[in-house]
């Protein structure tokens, strides 16, 4: 679009002619100093900028002071800032300047000065930094991921206050032009893990990115796996706790979550206050979330195999209540369990859907009554109501809410498989699982570390997998980190 | 990147050799028993075990010094016809050892889980599982054994061990221990079972640290030895001689008469039959994956990605293992194919390797 003219009525006519049919953008002509002989103009997304003529905001005041000033000392106070405006930048080209419009700053045209300048305004309205709603913790901050990429990158920076903290910001999407930004720790990063992010974020053009989901899934390395290959995490505790582990965090305009790479199983299955209580109570936690995970996944289809196929297996007098508790039950097992299934995946996608306080009333209408409703109809036997429950009880202790979806739709398989084989069928679902997760990688690193490829770094993230080992054993950064700096703490006397 | 290198640690190679060995030692070795005191049957056990040992030794000894692929070494020292002719009896060793892994598979799954399911669909279930284990590759063989090697090995452990409170010292006690031909007989039967080993040298390549090689084979030969006679003691402890005889599969009886004290289910047979199998499915990929190995280094790696390979060693595998028709066949199959034929000459073959590598090597 080329560079900025020192003429403004040709500066003027170009941005008419960019801006034509675009209500919410504002065109401000006005003249400038005592005896308002200079000519600018201003323009601005309407609610993106502050009132101009308010003493509070930057650009008022800015405004006000050249209302004020003699017209010969207007561009000196531009060229060198003399006003003290802090946010501001001069901008070369007409491109630079309808990004820097665009990004919700207002940017200031000057007659006789080739230059625009970009001022920082109160930008796009956001959600502001408000409390974690789906990773809670007993312990940490409390705080959460806004909407926009400068305050995120800013709650990363207030707890890694360091300048090898960097932050590189890229634009993505043709016409939304979203801007992102990867965070990192220089020295801890490993380098190629960052060319290969740059790289892959190079690889798509694509319309719009209005969520960091889209570059999820426009950038994993197996597309097809149900299995996420970046962690998302609404915390910045997290995301911290991510960079100083020598990880990059991806954050992303409009976004409320910020994504880390590389992802393992293992840290899917990792909180932020893991960190922050005692490493006993945290492994048996872990072991907890663990187990949650292989109900949800295998409880529906053990229930289904026990009852179908190796009813040997249970205690007599259980098998007798089972069969009594099924008696009257038109359906075979397997029909009865996809059916409460079934029935519960509704419940749970009805509920998320409705507004907040009918949402969670849906839920217990749906649990209670209906579950009630059901067993007394002789739809479904009162155990199998049971094993639906315990199995969503399961998913609901996995952390990571793609892990835990990911899990919800692996139940179905094994469901299947268990109604073809039996117990079989688990150690086969569970086994094409791992086989799957063994060659599952993101960014180069393998899935199933520290389970696989252990010994690779033993005293890194070995220590902080299904058990944790106390704070102090666990001096070493995990295998992604730089292999220079791998040390991470460092008792005195050692 | 960190993962994607194509290379495999001695920890996962170890426990790779593990996994590929033990279901099928543990399942095939205590019915050599025949005709044989409980005695001199522990004996010829040790006795192969330790014949087993030794000859990992030696295969760790030559990988270790293996610059190049197996292929290219074989040629090097003893020509190239004579490394095509030794490839083509890895490869007929792979296919009988997959053949009766999965017949193995299918009698054993059909017996003690799903008596009322064809033996040719849960055939066919683990031929699938092979050809999607061996799509991935040997990194993602050898990740899957490390993890399915705690995962299976230790409750197996554990079972082994409360199985083993009903053994009868009495029953440990009676017969002579005598090395007499029979025993000799059943120490090479025991050595057949371990005999492939030689088909890691093809993995040297790709191992990391492979002056360790020969360390870790030894280790994973003890490993599997030990666990094997430990099971046959239990086995002859707790069924007797004539028990262990007339048993067609004694340690999956052994283990499910384990008692657990407080524990939930009232048979382990199906349970433990289930670990079992899940340790057999790897070894059936192991199988799968040196078949494909070696079809591409006689037939070269051709312009696709190997699907097309893998599904046609898979329905080879399959195939083969139908035409045998029942269990008891294929395992005749494999003892006249791999124990007459294809072990000895891989075995000579190996150490043929072998001396030429130590003589070149004292020459300097």
């Amino acid at each position: 679009m080329g560079d900025i003219s020192t003429d403004l009525k040709q500066n003027e006519k170009r941005v008419r002619e960019m801006i034509e049919g675009c209500d919410d953008i504002l065109f401000r002509p006005m003249k400038l100093g005592k005896n308002k002989e200079i000519s600018c103009f201003l323009i601005y997304i309407e609610v993106a900028a502050s009132n101009m003529m308010l003493e509070d905001s930057v650009i008022g005041k800015m405004l006000n002071h050249m209302w004020e000033m003699d017209e010969s000392g207007i561009q000196k106070a531009i060229e060198e800032n003399s006003l003290g405006v802090s946010d501001t930048k001069e901008l070369v080209s007409m491109d630079e300047a309808m990004a820097a419009m665009l990004a919700g700053n207002v940017v200031l045209f000057v007659d006789y000065f080739d230059k625009a300048i970009k001022i920082g305004s109160k930008g796009y309205p956001g959600t502001g930094v408000m409390k974690a709603d789906s990773e809670k913790v007993l312990r940490g901050s409390k705080e959460a991921f806004s909407e926009s990429v400068k305050v995120n990158t800013a709650l990363i920076r207030k707890r890694v206050r360091d300048t090898a903290l960097k932050v590189k910001e890229t634009p993505l999407g043709k016409y939304s032009n979203t801007m992102c930004a990867m965070v990192y720790v220089d020295g801890l990063v490993y380098p190629p893990i960052l060319e290969n992010l740059e790289k892959r974020l190079e690889d798509f053009e694509i319309d719009g990115v209005l969520d960091g989901g889209v570059i999820e899934h426009l950038t994993a390395d197996l597309k097809y796996s149900p299995f996420p290959q970046y962690q998302a995490t609404e915390r910045p505790d997290r995301a911290a706790m991510a960079v100083l582990e020598g990880r990059v965090v991806l954050v992303c305009d409009n976004s409320p979550e910020a994504l880390v790479l590389p992802a393992t199983c293992n840290s899917l299955f990792q909180t932020s206050d893991d960190y922050y209580r005692h490493f006993a109570i945290v492994s048996f936690l872990r072991i907890i979330r663990y187990m949650g995970a292989f109900l949800a996944v295998s409880l529906p289809g053990l229930y289904l195999a026990a009852v179908n196929f190796h009813t040997q297996l249970l205690p007599t007098n259980l098998i007798f209540s089972l069969a009594e508790a099924r008696e009257g039950v038109p359906f075979p097992a397997l029909v009865e369990v996809l059916l409460l299934e079934l029935s519960f995946e509704l419940l749970r996608e009805a509920g998320l859907r409705m507004p907040g306080p009918i949402g969670n009333t849906i839920g217990i209408v749906g649990g209670l009554i209906i579950g009630q409703a059901a067993v007394s109809a002789n739809i479904v036997s009162p155990v199998v109501v049971v094993v639906v429950a315990l199995t969503a009880l399961g998913s609901f202790a996995v952390p990571n809410e793609e892990l835990s979806e990911a899990l919800r739709l692996l139940k179905y398989l094994m469901l299947v498989l268990c109604a073809g084989f039996g117990i079989l069928g688990i150690m086969f679902g569970w086994l094409l699982v791992l086989i799957h997760l063994a060659g599952l990688k993101s960014f180069g690193v393998s899935y199933l570390m520290p389970f696989a490829g252990k010994d690779a770094n033993p005293e890194g993230e070995a220590r902080d997998s299904i058990l944790r080992a106390p704070l102090s054993r666990m001096w070493k950064r995990p295998l992604f980190a730089r292999r220079q700096n791998r040390r991470r703490m460092r008792m005195k006397g050692e | 990147m960190i993962s994607e290198n194509q290379k495999i640690s001695q920890r996962q190679f170890g426990r790779m050799v593990v996994m590929d060995w033990l279901a099928k030692a543990a399942l095939l070795l205590p019915g050599f028993a025949e005709n044989e005191s409980g005695r001199s049957f522990i004996l010829s056990l040790i006795a192969g075990v330790s014949l087993a040992v030794a000859y990992a030794w030696v295969v760790g000894w030559t990988a270790r010094h293996m610059e190049q692929g197996m292929y290219a070494y074989t040629a090097e020292r003893l020509g190239g016809g004579c490394a095509k002719v030794l490839m083509l009896f890895y490869f007929c060793y792979a296919l009988m050892n997959s053949v009766l892994l999965v017949r193995l598979f299918g009698v054993v799954a059909q017996v003690f889980v799903l008596p009322e399911m064809s033996q040719s669909v849960l055939m066919a279930a683990v031929v699938l599982g092979g050809v999607y284990i061996i799509s991935g590759g040997l990194e993602v063989r050898a990740r899957v054994s490390e993890v399915l090697f705690s995962a299976l090995l230790y409750p197996l452990l554990f079972l082994l061990v409360c199985a083993a409170f009903s053994t009868e010292s009495g029953y440990l006690g009676t017969g002579r221990a005598e090395f007499s031909m029979q025993t000799a007989k059943h120490g090479l039967q025991t050595f057949i079972a371990f005999g492939g080993t030689g088909i890691f040298l093809f993995l040297g390549p790709s191992l990391n640290k492979r002056e360790n090689t020969g360390r870790t084979l030894v280790r994973a030969a003890i490993v599997t030895g030990v666990s094997v006679l430990a099971l046959c003691l239990a086995s002859i402890g707790s069924f007797g001689e004539s028990g262990m005889r007339a048993l067609p599969w004694p340690a999956i009886t052994l283990m499910s008469s384990a008692v657990i004290p407080g524990s939930f289910f009232q048979r382990w047979d199906v349970v433990f039959t289930g670990l079992m199998l899940a340790t057999l499915f790897p070894a059936v990929g192991a199988g799968m994956y040196y078949l494909k190995f070696l079809s591409e280094g006689l037939m070269g790696k051709g312009k696709n990605r190997g699907g097309g390979r893998n599904i046609g060693i898979g329905f080879l595998v399959y195939l083969f293992a139908l035409w045998c028709g029942t269990y008891d066949t294929a395992f005749r199959v494999f003892t006249v194919v791999n124990g007459y034929v294809c072990v000895p000459i891989l075995v000579i073959f190996t150490l043929t390797l072998a001396i030429v590598e130590c003589a070149g090597r004292r020459r300097g």
